[in-house]
């Protein structure tokens, strides 16, 4: 039998507790944006409510940003390119978008945004990841 | 930028995990060098050239 490749078991543990910190703050948002629909508040404690979601979201940023620190550094301009990449599409898309909106298209809701900035980078990172893997795309 | 970190490592036989452990990157990272798919960075390249008792010269060099 192989001996266990440590290096994979160190991107494993990295990776599982990115994955833990990510997945503990998609809980929070969720109890939060649930408890809004059910609580009922007035006053100053009705704004502080209203915005408690920006709590997991940072706490979603910061597991991101802890992740950039831990690995290597081609694995984190692998990261910042698909960062890059996420942001930059997302910025032209919402443009695009906003040109529609003036047409009379949807409104589309702001904190929609951050979702898709999320799902362009993964779709970025499983690209990118590929092109440092085997060179399929010329950069 | 080609190099000979292949070559190097197979002259002392180490695989990619113990070049990797060594430099403290992980073994993509040895992978996408050797095939000249990432150019490391400047200190990265001196810690390799460091390792396999070379010039950053002699073991990094343009196409």
């Amino acid at each position: 039998m192989n001996a266990p490749d440590p290096d994979k078991q160190k991107m494993l543990w990295y990776n599982r507790r990115y994955a833990r910190d990510f997945f503990v703050a998609w809980a929070v948002y969720v109890v939060i944006i649930v408890a809004r629909h059910y609580v009922t508040t007035t006053g100053p404690l009705h704004t502080v409510f209203m915005v408690l979601p920006i709590i997991p979201i940072a706490l979603i940023l910061v597991a991101m940003a802890r992740l950039l620190v831990r690995l290597d550094e081609m694995e984190r301009l692998i990261h910042l390119y698909a960062y890059a990449s996420a942001a930059l599409i997302t910025a032209f898309f919402a443009m695009a978008y906003s040109f529609l909106e003036q047409l009379g298209a949807p409104r589309f809701p702001v904190y929609g945004i951050f979702p898709i900035i999320i799902a362009i980078w993964g779709i970025a990172l499983a690209v990118f990841r590929r092109h440092f893997s085997h060179s399929a795309l010329e950069l | 930028m080609k190099n000979l970190v292949h070559k190097l490592r197979m002259e002392r036989g180490w695989t990619q995990v113990q070049l990797a452990d060594k430099l403290q990157v992980s073994r993509q990272t040895i992978h996408a060098i050797e095939h000249g798919i990432y150019d490391p960075s400047l200190p990265l390249a001196f810690a390799i050239s460091r390792l396999f008792k070379k010039s950053i010269e002699e073991v990094f060099f343009d196409r």
